[in-house]
């Protein structure tokens, strides 16, 4: 996935749900098309959430497993607000993150135990990702670079040392319009120039989208 | 019940998807979250945040 490149930036109202309450009765009912529904609506979002958190390892069989205690815990009555679908989606999503780490914690010292310190798996993202990471980091150095002093000094305090932005702006003398503008150019700049790198690799590719 | 429907479908703005990134939304976190399960657009719109935050990060330290 090359995350540097987005041509459209959308904020405010987006288009309106899905009825919940609709889909949350066929599923209770045991009607096929319940499940599909709620497949198809969340697989992308709970991939992406079990991704961002626990990477790619097993994600299949943990999307499938999600959506099986989604759809029995459904079935069973435990949804008592089907409007509240995604509040419900999400807990059940975040505790399966949890346990999973716990699970992970729990075998990784049960191995350093028994191999005195061998790693369990390796979480190293894959030789095209790290290529990918390569480029965004020399795209982002290109852009600090090119900055004044000051405002570099603005984003390395903000995203290096993680400072709070109320912080940087007393410390600097900075309105928080300013600061604003300083992070908003840069990841403006940032993505522009990750367009113009991929500018001619989508002119060569034979499949666009 | 209209406001929060409301509420869970809009796309959160750029300093939101940003503070998630950084793991500093805290008590908006509920609704992000909810929103971005069935959300692509957001879904793609956080995976850049991530990796342009990502990016600024190791390149400021490399600095």
């Amino acid at each position: 996935m090359n995350s540097a490149v987005e041509p459209e930036v959308q904020t405010g109202p987006a288009p309106p749900d899905p009825s919940w309450c609709d889909l949350v009765e066929r599923i209770r009912t045991a009607d096929p098309s319940g499940m599909e529904g709620l497949y198809s609506i969340l697989a992308k979002g709970v991939r992406y959430y079990l991704w961002r958190q626990l990477g790619p390892q097993d994600l299949d069989d943990k999307v499938h497993d999600l959506f099986l205690t989604v759809n029995q815990s459904i079935r069973n009555g435990e949804l008592r607000e089907p409007a509240r679908l995604m509040g419900y989606v999400r807990t059940i999503v975040r505790r399966q993150v949890a346990a999973d780490i716990h699970g992970a914690v729990q075998s990784r010292r049960t191995r350093v135990a028994l191999d005195s310190g061998v790693p369990l798996s390796d979480h190293r993202p894959d030789p095209e990702h790290q290529m990918i990471e390569r480029q965004n980091q020399d795209l982002a150095m290109r852009i600090l670079g090119s900055l004044h002093k000051r405002d570099r000094q603005v984003l390395m305090r903000f995203y290096l040392r993680e400072e709070p932005a109320e912080q940087i702006c007393r410390e600097m003398d900075l309105t928080e319009t300013q600061f604003r503008l300083i992070k908003s150019r840069a990841k403006a700049r940032f993505t522009e120039l990750g367009r113009r790198r991929l500018a001619p690799r989508a002119g060569l590719s034979p499949v666009t989208h | 019940m209209v406001a929060m429907a409301q509420e869970l479908n809009s796309h959160p703005d750029e300093g939101e998807l940003e503070k998630y990134s950084m793991g500093d939304l805290r008590e908006e976190e509920d609704r992000f979250e909810e929103h971005l399960l069935h959300c692509e657009h957001c879904q793609r719109r956080l995976a850049e945040t991530d990796a342009y935050v990502a990016a600024m990060r190791r390149a400021a330290a490399a600095i």
